[in-house]
Formats: structure tokens, sequence, C-alpha cells
């Protein structure tokens, strides 16, 4: 396989990779270092892969030795599971079909939709810039944990009408 | 019991969950599986919002777009093995290091001229220096400061004094302190925060600024106005001269150890003392030219009992005698307490003998100071409950101390200002008195 090729498989999978990386590791920017790494081993190992289809749990693999790499070096910075709870969450992680991943983003973004557009800017604010949430919070002349209620209650909806859809489709 | 997760998971995602509650979450993860599902979608929720910000943002996933431009890009990207998100998703920068005047800081991001900052702890340590913000605010920040980069929007001062020139596109920008917050209206003012940290001081050159007080107090600023922001409120300032006031201390006697310091070396060789500097030497290889400084203090008309605080201070600068870089990049000098009887019956102001001068064996020890190589001029404050207690007790009127480096080093040479340089003050001897 030429690096083009390894290429496509890789992005291929690689919002489902960073997403199960996500559940074991405390923030965004630890799953942005630990998909670098994985995917430098991930090109070097290539020969073990046997076919395509096999990549996804192939990758999940690497990446979940590469998560608990990492925490071990952190483990005593703040918001990181034990070792045995991200052993639970990443054998959890692991259970969930690839196609969910895919399916699950792209009806969140139907369901956003559904949203008024104040609404959805509030939703997406935390993702923006650190302390976006504190910006708009100023500019509603709100609190800053009022908004981060409704952050709640926003996102509970979000998860309720992704999940009913899922349960439409079965 | 799921409403309480809930809550815990929403703070979790949210990045606004304290300690307490992380565990509390934690525990609840290991112990049940259902939570652990609720926690898995979550997070795939979590994912699908930040992608689909990501995308308001015209970031391109790369699945989706077929530019073949950006193809080329990630190939390339992918030889280096950076996953192609990556490239597109850098931490936002937020500002600029605008000027810089000897600034020296303490941060993990480049302090280059020119650098571009992203969100995080900025700590300047020496001179001073000016951010400017993609928003249009500029920050001059004077050392000792300690700073957030929140957002090119919004910072925290953690301690220090900063000045803000906040332009009309930057309207709106937020400093927070430890009590509360302000917002500018298109500005220029300064921020203190006091030593203590628990109150913060601002000042308004040009413009407007609104403070608003943790407990919901909000006060508005403008032209030459200031206003003090303490932990219970918001409190005038009537400085109309944004001078500040020293505080003049009653109460205090400041003693000089003039005439009576010395510096022994084990060879006694007189050639390499010198009457302007306290020397002090601890040399790995040979202890020929080692050097200990000795000073003392008069107390005759004190009242011993009503001292309720005492600091030495010693000025630390070079001697100019053997070489820097043959150190290590710290040594550590220990202070001893001469007691009283005969060792107190020294050479105080001719040549004293390495064999005549007061062993430390039979001295106190009072405290201890580490200075580096790297910043060979600076004040050293000993303050400590041995160094009081050595004073109070004191029955002779005189006390003296000695000092020595613990940290074996190279060829330099130790020096300390004695009350006969002409650079530096020598050792001085505050006590703060008990009021009558």
């Amino acid at each position: 396989m030429n690096e083009g090729d390894f290429l496509k498989l890789f992005l291929k999978h690689e919002n489902a990779l960073r997403v199960f990386a996500r559940s074991i590791l405390p923030s965004w920017r630890n799953v942005d270092d630990v998909l670098q790494e994985a995917c430098i081993v991930m090109w070097e190992k290539l020969d073990q892969l046997d076919s395509e289809e096999g990549f996804f749990p192939w990758g999940k693999t690497i990446i979940r030795f590469k998560c608990m790499n990492l925490m071990q070096k952190k483990k005593n910075e703040r918001l990181v599971f034990s070792e045995n709870l991200m052993n639970l969450i990443a054998d959890d992680a692991e259970k969930i079909d690839e196609n969910e991943y895919a399916w699950r983003q792209q009806a969140i973004g139907s369901c956003l939709k559904n949203l008024s557009e104040e609404d959805q800017s509030l939703v997406m604010a935390p993702y923006l810039n650190h302390g976006s949430v504190k910006v708009l919070a100023s500019k509603q002349s709100v609190s800053v944990n009022s908004l981060y209620k409704k952050l709640g209650r926003l996102r509970d909806r979000l998860l309720h009408c992704v999940n009913s859809k899922r349960a439409l489709q079965t | 019991m799921n409403k309480k997760f809930n809550d815990l998971l929403h703070k979790y995602f949210l990045d606004c969950i304290s300690d307490e509650e992380f565990k509390e979450f934690s525990s609840m993860l290991e112990e049940n599986p259902q939570l652990r599902q609720k926690y898995l979608e979550h997070t795939m929720l979590d994912a699908g919002i930040r992608s689909h910000s990501n995308e308001g943002m015209e970031v391109v996933n790369i699945k989706e777009k077929r530019n073949p431009f950006i193809w080329i890009a990630a190939v390339a990207a992918m030889l280096l093995c950076i996953p192609a998100y990556f490239i597109f998703s850098q931490p936002a920068k937020i500002a600029v290091i605008k000027s810089s005047e000897y600034a020296g800081w303490e941060s993990s991001q480049s302090t280059l001229l020119g650098a571009e900052l992203e969100s995080g702890i900025l700590d300047l340590k020496t001179g001073v220096a000016t951010l400017a913000f993609k928003s249009g605010a500029d920050l001059t920040l004077e050392a000792p400061a300690k700073v957030e980069l929140i957002s090119d929007m919004e910072i925290k001062v953690i301690s220090g004094s900063i000045s803000m020139h906040v332009r009309e596109s930057a309207q709106g920008f937020r400093v927070n302190t430890p009590n509360g917050y302000a917002i500018d209206h298109g500005t220029r003012f300064s921020v203190s925060i006091s030593e203590d940290k628990k109150s913060a001081d601002f000042k308004v050159q040009e413009g407007k600024i609104s403070l608003h007080h943790d407990s919901g107090e909000v006060k508005h600023l403008s032209d030459e106005e200031a206003s003090k922001m303490n932990v219970d409120s918001l409190v005038a300032i009537e400085d109309s001269q944004h001078e500040g006031f020293l505080n003049q201390e009653p109460n205090s006697h400041i003693l000089s150890s003039i005439g009576n310091e010395n510096t022994v070396i084990v060879n006694n060789d007189t050639g390499r003392v010198n009457k302007s500097f306290l020397m002090v030497k601890n040399q790995k290889r040979s202890d020929a030219v080692n050097r200990r400084a000795l000073f003392a203090f008069k107390l005759d008309k004190l009242d011993l009992s009503k001292i309720k605080n005492a600091r030495l201070s010693l000025n630390s600068i070079p001697t100019g005698l053997g070489e820097v870089v043959t150190m290590p990049t710290e040594s550590t000098f220990q202070l001893y307490g001469i007691p009283d009887g005969l060792d107190e019956h020294w050479e105080k102001t001719g040549f004293l003998k390495w064999a005549a001068a007061p062993k430390i064996e039979n001295a106190l020890p009072l405290g201890s100071f580490k200075i580096s190589r790297a910043k060979l001029r600076s004040k050293v404050f000993i303050e400590s409950e041995e160094l009081l207690n050595f004073i109070q007790f004191d029955q002779s009127s005189e006390v003296g101390f000695i000092l020595v480096c613990t940290t074996p080093g190279g060829t330099m040479v130790h020096g300390f200002a004695s009350s006969l340089n002409t650079e530096a003050s020598g050792p001085r001897l505050v006590l703060k008195m008990n009021k009558d």
C-alpha cells in the first residue's frame, strides 16, 4: 500500500478514531497528540494489517495503547480517570460499531438545524474560543452560570433528538 | 441520582467541573455501566457538535470537500504524519508580542518580539512588555506581573500591574480580577492587583469602563477616575494624582553593621580579601581560598522584649573574582548566629585569622537562601523564627552572624556589599517594635 492509499484509509476512519480516543482522554488537545503518534505507528506497522475492513478495530487497539501510555505520564493532572475506569470505558467504547459514529455525526447536524439561530450559536460557543461562553453571557447580560445551565439543557435536547432518530431507524 | 450524574456530565464536557465533582463523576462511572453508556453517547454528541462548529468556521472536513489543493496539502501532511484535521484546527492565536523592554518571561509559549500567542498563562518576571490582541486591544505589563490570556477579548489579571489601551474594534474587552471584572467601553486604563492578591485598583486615564463586582455591584468609571475592587465591594479612590501613598513605618529600627564586618579566608592571604565586600566561597577542588563572612549589629538601648519582627537584608553583588561559568546554576547560603560569650570576641575591623574566627560548630543555624549564578545582583532577605528568637534572647547587646556557602562550586567568589561598598548598601537589620 502506498502513502496515498494509507491516507485515504486513515482519513476514512479518523473521525471515529478521534471520538474513541476522546472517551478515554480528558481533553481534545490530548486527542490530537495521541492521533498524531498513533498515525505514525499505524504507518510503520501497516504490514500487520490483513485487510481494509480490519483497519478500524486495529486502529482502535493502537489508539487505546497510546492513550493509556499518555495518561500514565499525566496521571497526577486534573480530570484524569483511573486506569481501571479508562479500561472499563475503552472496553465499552470498543463495542460501538463504526457506523454508529458517522450516523450520529450526521444526525447531530440535522438536529442542530431544529434549534433557533440563537440556540445554535450558544451550543457552538464552547468550541469556538476558550471563553466564548463568558463573552456571550456579558453580551446578553446574564450570568455565566445560567448560560451553562441552558447549554446543558440544549445538549440534552440534542441527544434526545439523535436518540429518537436512532429508535426510528431500528 | 441520574439528575446529579447529568449535571456532572455537562460540567465535564463544558470544562467547568471542579476536582471534587470530578471524583464523584469518576466513581459514578466506575460503578455503573449504564452511566458509562450515557457518557459514551455524550462523547459522541460532543464530537459531533464540535465538528459542526468547525465547519461553521470554514474548516475543511476532508471527506466532504474535494478541493485538489487541500488534497495535496493533506498528502504532504500525511507524509509527515500530521493528521489532516490537525493542521486545520490549530489552537487560536489571540495576540502578538508588540514590544519588549528588558522583558524576561516565564511561559510555555515563545515570547520573542512578534511571537503569536495562544490562550494560556504568561508571567513577566522583569521589564515591560506590550501585547497587541487581534481584536484591537493593547495590553502593557510591568514586571512582576502574571496574566491569563483567555481570548482576544478577555484576560485575567492574576498579579501585578497592567495597563490597557482598547480601541473601538475591541470595545467590550473584559479584564477579570480576583473579585470581579471590568468591561471596557473604549479607553486607556490600568489595573493593579494588591500584594495579597485580594483586591484590585482600577484607574481610567481616558475613556470609560464599567466595573462588575462578583456581588452584583456595578460602577462606571470615566476619565481620571479610580476605584478599588475589594473582596466585598467597590470603593472609590480619592487620589486625583494617581500616585498612591507609601506607608510610613513607625516603630522600626534600622541597624547597620558598619565597623563590625570581616571576611576570613582559609589560607589567611590578606591580598584576597577586600573591605568593600563580604566574601563567601566554597570551592570543590580545594579549600585553600575558601571564605566566610562575619558581621555584627549593636543592640544598645533597645528593649528586646518589644521586638515583634526582625529582617536581615543583604545585597548580593559580583566580586569579579573567579569565573561564573564554573559555578553550579544555584548556590545555597546558610546564615549562622554567633552565641553570646567568648565567640563574640572576634576582630571586627583589622585582619582576622581563619583559626581565630568563631566556629560554625558553636553557632546557631538561622536561615538560608539561594542565589542564581545568572542573577548575582539581587537583594536577599532573611526573616525567620530562629532569627527573631536569636535577637530577642541576646544578652550581650550584640548580635553577630556568620555567612557560609553550602554548595561546593567552582572558582567564583560570592560577594555581598559591605558597609564600605560604594555601589550598594551593606547588611541591614530592620527591627519592628510593638507599640507601647
